[in-house]
């Protein structure tokens, strides 16, 4: 099984802590993106079987025709920043995390269980365009938008202090 | 005071209300009542989960149980089938979840309000004992696997943590 993961270029100025707070928008922006159906590139996801939508698991979840990804939500949930270093991020999934690794893997090939990819069935949903990165890099900017960068990146160093004090 | 400690002073006054506007008791209350339905719903999807935080699929039923579950069909919850493993027979115990929050930390319980069991009986046993029974496998007399389910899950925390990081964002608009 595939490691899922993704490296994304990002402005080779940032410190840790501007990679950290990018990382964190990259990933919120991609759940959020997949819960209006569509793919890294804007693409609507290719639609559910009618097996899949009369299933018991569909209903349980309150799921409608919308593709979202979402089932109990763990897989997009358990999107992580995995590591970063200067002018890159990578994002995905814990190494050891077979059952999202393969479920990623499957939307994302549209594999699905199959040893073939069907590029009609999959759902490509780890990445981010450009544009939109740029939008989330200018928000930490702290040459071309200081004060609000430096409020945000406030913010983030509290929370991520929170968290490393409670684990 | 310098220039660089004033700014320093404001910044930190904008932060502290962001806080404040994202721990505000309303937000938290829905924050807890959407990880009470993340709860619910990965539960019914027979996924429990172990003390690491770590999701896992919940241990099957023993042909008895499926055979007894089959006897009372018409009892089952609609969210649940014979043999399929979602701590759910008639679905109170699930249903019964409630979620609040106090002191900024969110808190599901399950309500006392057990009425009848699956041979449509009422019944006395309490919900606490049921998922205290789930996560040690000590069901009254009866050893069984345990089927830990009750906690949120490190992907369930990490959407809850979202939100609230997203919310505090927004108030320093």
């Amino acid at each position: 099984m595939a490691w899922i993961r993704e490296k994304i270029k990002v402005n080779e100025d940032f410190n840790p802590l501007q990679r950290q707070a990018v990382g964190q928008e990259v990933i919120d922006f991609i759940v959020k993106r997949s819960k209006n159906s569509r793919d890294k590139n804007g693409k609507p996801f290719p639609g559910y079987s009618d097996s899949y939508k009369k299933s018991l698991d569909f209903k349980i979840a309150g799921k409608t025709s919308k593709v979202n990804l979402t089932l109990s939500s763990e897989m997009l949930n358990s999107i992580r920043l995995l590591s970063h270093r200067r002018g890159e991020i990578t994002i995905g999934f814990n190494r050891g995390d077979n059952l999202n690794n393969a479920k990623a893997e499957g939307n994302i090939k549209g594999t699905y269980g199959q040893k073939t990819p069907n590029p009609r069935k999959a759902r490509d949903f780890l990445g981010i365009s450009t544009s939109a990165l740029e939008t989330i890099e200018r928000k930490y900017d702290l040459d071309r938008n200081k004060e609000q960068a430096l409020e945000r990146l406030a913010v983030i160093r509290e929370l991520l202090n929170d968290d490393s004090s409670t684990n | 005071m310098t220039i660089q400690a004033q700014i320093r002073d404001i910044i930190n006054g904008k932060i502290k209300k962001a806080v404040t506007f994202g721990l505000r008791k309303q937000f938290l209350n829905d924050q807890a009542e959407t990880l009470k339905d993340l709860i619910v719903k990965r539960t019914r999807l027979r996924r429990g989960v172990d003390q690491a935080g770590n999701t896992t699929t919940l241990a099957g039923l023993k042909r008895s149980t499926i055979n007894q579950r089959t006897r009372y069909r018409g009892n089952l919850s609609t969210f649940t089938t014979p043999a399929r493993s979602n701590i759910t027979a008639t679905g109170q115990l699930l249903d019964s979840f409630k979620a609040t929050s106090n002191n900024n930390e969110l808190i599901v319980t399950a309500k006392e309000n057990r009425r009848t069991n699956l041979q449509g009986k009422p019944s006395t046993v309490k919900h606490a004992d049921i998922i205290k029974g789930l996560e040690s496998g000590n069901i009254g007399r009866n050893k069984t696997t345990p089927r830990p389910f009750f906690r949120a899950s490190n992907a369930e925390r990490n959407e809850i943590a979202r939100n609230i990081r997203q919310e505090i964002l927004k108030g320093l608009k």
